[in-house]
């Protein structure tokens, strides 16, 4: 294969260690700002200004072919209603509270560690679980089918810079055996690879011990390259099975591990996510920790917990750096499946004219052409752009990444996208 | 506190195109400073002549691109220059020329390459053709006469096998092989070709390191030497020469540089790993036509030309999702290449098998005009001592003698002979003046007559061209005299 097709993959620089060992930090904002949007979805509103609300309160809930409930992540009032800048840039309504750090929870949802396959998707329906990896894909969606043969806990963290699925795991050694449980048992595979980047010697360590005599679990290292977190590159490596669209064809199921975590962390208190552990990190701000923080807590919350901007011009993800997506206000808050918060110095990059060397193709890990596909864009050949496919492009950042003469090339294939959409 | 607004992602590789050209530019200069050792062994002319080449090439690029660059009205220049890498292309060109190319030649091929081969099209990365291709073709066939100097040969490895049909017979294979040093020279590279193109195992080293370091994909030059390679070696074995001959087939001429730094250029050629294999399978095949069955004495840099048209239409074949085609073409490259490679073999059985003289052997005196064998210093034979008497040497230059010696014909003036002598014997000989009968005596004007009083000494033996004993009689005591003269 690698004869006729590049390696589709790349190392690339982690800057792990500035947050992989620093304390974790605990933030109890004042106000939070949750917002209501589920992916493209918006939510409408459940609560109005003025409302009390306890953490677990449903306050919003996406209701069309999805159902998604919002939770509240503090107990107080209601201040507002208001429009404000998300993680895509685009505004939607969230809703503001006052926290009165009474932490007052609501009644609790409960699930027993040895319920059946049905009890545990009902329940992540329930607790409006999403994936942790960043799509934030309904979880009782993924696990309603029966075709699964293999799960796969995905512990890779392979975005640049982030810690917060290693840290989280840390923390949270039992929940994760539950939550291996109850994927399997939801799942119906017959085997779970625990997905971890092989450098991680420690950790491997730690979740060996966790699995010890688990004949169903097994520990996976996996290369340090990007985007080996990626489901399809993860089944690659793991199964070494290429799939269409969802890696179910495949009998796969690829599950974060936060998620699993958040699961049995949830039917053992009785209450859906509220907080979780975001790296705040980057080259633009006086320290980088980990901090666990409310949803709903603004970036700026955030970056000031951690010593402020220390430099003029800066450049604020949403994410990681590869696919993290940047934002011109700091406030915007964190989501549900928010987990890193990226602050780096701007730089200018200088792009020179494309050399067609074709290293953007080597390293797609979609196997797209995206120097072709840039091409077929400026010239505005749609036939062309579909025969490339270039609508399967999850828009990882590697062609930009990779690009030695520095363009903008995952930029142009999302034009190109939206051009074949029209 | 200002929060710019940045696309994602928002990290870049450290690896750049300019790391990239700089890495290639090293990569020709280890190259050009094997030519400049070459070049102080033949002669110090050479020498400087192919640093005058360089010194030519990189500044007639170098202005070409500024004059674009203030025409089309560049903001800023330098760094224009800076990444149209003009130089590139410079050093390619004379890397590709001998040692005794004319100044003005590459400079009007390194213009024409970077304007018609590049900026026309619309600069680095637009072009079409290898823009050092277009000005090595524009040189090789408008201007392949004009040379500093006459003394070099011209007798290349690549030439000499053309000139042979690219087929010799195996019994004279390793008398042209000898004629370069051997196989062993051939891959070392010591004998006369382009600058940059001779030493087969330099090129290969070269080609390593720029595979490590990224800079050009293995696959192109692999693929293009090794369908040739095998093709030829089946040629070869068919012939009964073996592998000697593919090996000579592929360390003559331009196949390794051009392979290594023209058929790689990402510009030119596919941006797929399956486009490239393709592309590299084409011009191989190109340059064995070319090289066969043309009358180029060369194939690579037109075959280099032809596939680098045909490179929209192989990424044509290949657009679409590169594990589909990965697939798809598991199959279809294995038996591409052997296509090729049998093509190679059928195209040799069109050759005749021709036999090689070494361009260092010396004409030969045939049998049937060779009159009586004598000693040179024989004496008795009244017409030879006749003209053994009335010769002299009329003036020594070095080790050149100037010597006259009576004929058949005394009354009308003696011959005359320019003679070298080395080591006490005869290293050249030629008729300066002819005083004999026309028609009968200017017989020992034969090639071969002549060639036969090289190397021979005082106590050799020579023979007398039957039917022209008297002049044969003044050649001989001439060639005594100025051996005599040397002792």
């Amino acid at each position: 294969m690698s004869f006729l097709i590049g390696e589709m993959r790349k190392h690339i620089e982690g800057h792990k260690d500035l947050t992989a060992h620093n304390d974790i930090l605990d933030l109890d904002a004042d106000i939070v700002s949750i917002p209501l949007v589920n992916g493209a979805a918006v939510i409408t509103p459940l609560v109005k200004e003025g409302d009390k609300v306890k953490i677990g309160d449903i306050i919003g809930k996406r209701d069309d072919h999805f159902y998604v409930p919002i939770f509240s992540s503090v107990s107080g009032t209601v201040k507002a209603i208001e429009k404000k800048q998300t993680c895509s840039l685009r505004p939607a309504d969230h809703v503001v509270i006052e926290n009165d750090h009474k932490d007052t929870k609501a009644a609790g949802k409960f699930l027993n560690e040895d319920a059946s396959k049905e009890e545990i998707v009902d329940y992540m329906k329930e607790i409006g679980l999403l994936g942790q990896g960043g799509a934030g894909f309904p979880a009782y969606i993924k696990y309603s089918t029966d075709k699964c043969e293999t799960l796969i806990v995905n512990a890779v963290e392979c975005e640049p810079y982030i810690t917060a699925d290693a840290r989280t795991i840390e923390e949270n050694l039992d929940y994760l055996k539950q939550g291996v449980k109850f994927a399997l048992q939801a799942s119906g595979a017959h085997k779970a690879y625990v997905c971890i980047k092989e450098y991680k010697k420690e950790l491997i360590g730690k979740l060996k011990a966790l699995f010890e005599g688990n004949q169903f679990v097994e520990v996976r290292p996996v290369p340090d390259v990007y985007p080996m977190g990626w489901e399809r590159t993860l089944v690659r490596e793991v199964l070494k099975k290429e799939y269409d669209k969802l890696p179910i064809e495949v009998g796969a199921i690829v599950s974060n591990v936060t998620t699993l975590i958040e699961l049995a962390r949830s039917a053992k208190e009785g209450s859906p996510i509220y907080q979780k552990i975001v790296t705040v990190s980057g080259n633009g701000i006086e320290k980088q920790h980990n901090v666990r923080c409310r949803i709903g807590t603004s970036f700026h919350d955030l970056v000031i917990a951690c010593g402020g901007y220390i430099e003029e011009q800066i450049v604020l993800v949403a994410g990681g750096p590869m696919m993290g997506m940047s934002v011109t206000k700091d406030e915007v808050s964190t989501t549900p499946t928010t987990n890193c918060v990226l602050v780096n110095k701007y730089e200018e990059i200088n792009p020179i004219k494309c050399l067609r060397c074709g290293t953007c193709s080597e390293h797609c890990p979609s196997g797209l052409q995206p120097v072709n596909i840039v091409t077929a864009y400026k010239a505005k050949d749609k036939d062309r752009l579909v025969k490339l496919k270039a609508n399967t492009c999850v828009e990882c950042g590697m062609c930009s990444y990779v690009c030695p003469s520095k363009i903008d090339v995952t930029e142009n294939v999302r034009r190109a996208k939206k051009l074949v959409g029209k | 506190m200002e929060i710019k607004y940045r696309a994602n992602p928002n990290a870049r590789d450290s690896m750049s195109t300019q790391k990239i050209m700089l890495r290639l530019t090293i990569g020709l200069l280890v190259v050009y400073a094997f030519g400049l050792y070459h070049a102080f062994t033949l002669g110090k002319a050479y020498l400087i002549n192919a640093i005058i080449l360089m010194v030519v090439a990189v500044v007639a690029a170098f202005a070409t691109e500024t004059i674009w660059a203030l025409a089309t009205k560049e903001k800023n220049i330098l760094d224009y220059l800076m990444n149209s890498f003009g130089w590139v292309t410079a050093i390619i060109l004379v890397l590709t020329v001998t040692y005794d190319t004319h100044p003005y030649a590459i400079a009007i091929a390194t213009i024409i390459a970077i304007f018609f081969g590049k900026l026309v099209f619309g600069g680095f990365g637009q072009n079409i053709f290898n823009p050092a291709g277009v000005g090595r073709a524009i040189l090789g066939t408008s201007f392949a006469a004009n040379k500093i100097t006459d003394v070099l040969s011209g007798a290349t490895p690549a030439n000499t096998f053309a000139s042979a049909g690219w087929l010799i017979k195996q019994a004279d294979f390793a008398v042209y092989l000898e004629d370069f040093g051997g196989l062993k020279n051939l891959f070392f590279g010591l004998y006369e070709g382009a600058i940059g193109e001779t030493s087969t195992i330099l090129l290969i080293a070269v080609a390593i390191y720029l595979a490590i370091t990224k800079v050009i994909d293995w696959r192109v030059p692999a693929v293009y030497v090794g369908v040739i390679f095998v093709g030829t070696t089946l040629i070869g074995v068919l012939n009964g020469i073996g592998i000697a001959y593919s090996l000579a087939f592929i360390s003559t001429g331009g196949i390794l540089f051009g392979a290594v730094f023209m058929l790689t250029d990402p510009v030119t050629n596919p941006n797929t790993r399956v486009g490239r294999i393709i592309f590299a399978g084409v011009a191989a095949i190109l340059t064995v036509l070319i090289r066969l069955f043309a009358s180029l004495p060369e194939g690579v840099v037109f075959s280099i030309l032809i596939a680098n048209m045909l490179t929209c239409v192989i990424e044509k074949i290949t657009d679409g999702n590169q594990l589909d085609n990965a697939k798809k073409f598991n199959i279809v490259i294995p038996a591409y290449l052997v296509v090729l490679v049998a093509a190679i073999a059928l195209c040799g059985t069109g050759l005749t098998k021709n036999s090689y003289k070494s361009i260092y052997a010396l004409p030969e005196f045939d049998a049937d005009k060779r009159g009586e064998t004598i000693k040179i210093t024989t004496e008795g034979i009244p017409g030879l001592d006749d003209s053994y008497t009335n010769s002299e040497v009329k003036s020594v230059d070095g080790n050149t003698y100037d010597v006259v010696a009576k004929g058949f014909n005394y009354e009308g003036g003696k011959n005359r002979f320019n003679i070298v002598v080395e080591d006490g014997v005869i290293k050249s000989m030629e008729i300066t003046k002819f005083k004999d009968t026309e028609g009968i005596g200017d017989k020992i004007y034969d090639e071969g007559f002549l060639a036969q009083f090289v190397g021979k000494g005082l106590d050799d033996e020579v023979d007398t061209y039957a039917s022209a004993t008297f002049s044969s009689y003044s050649a001989i005591a001439a060639a005594r005299r100025a051996l005599e003269g040397a002792n």
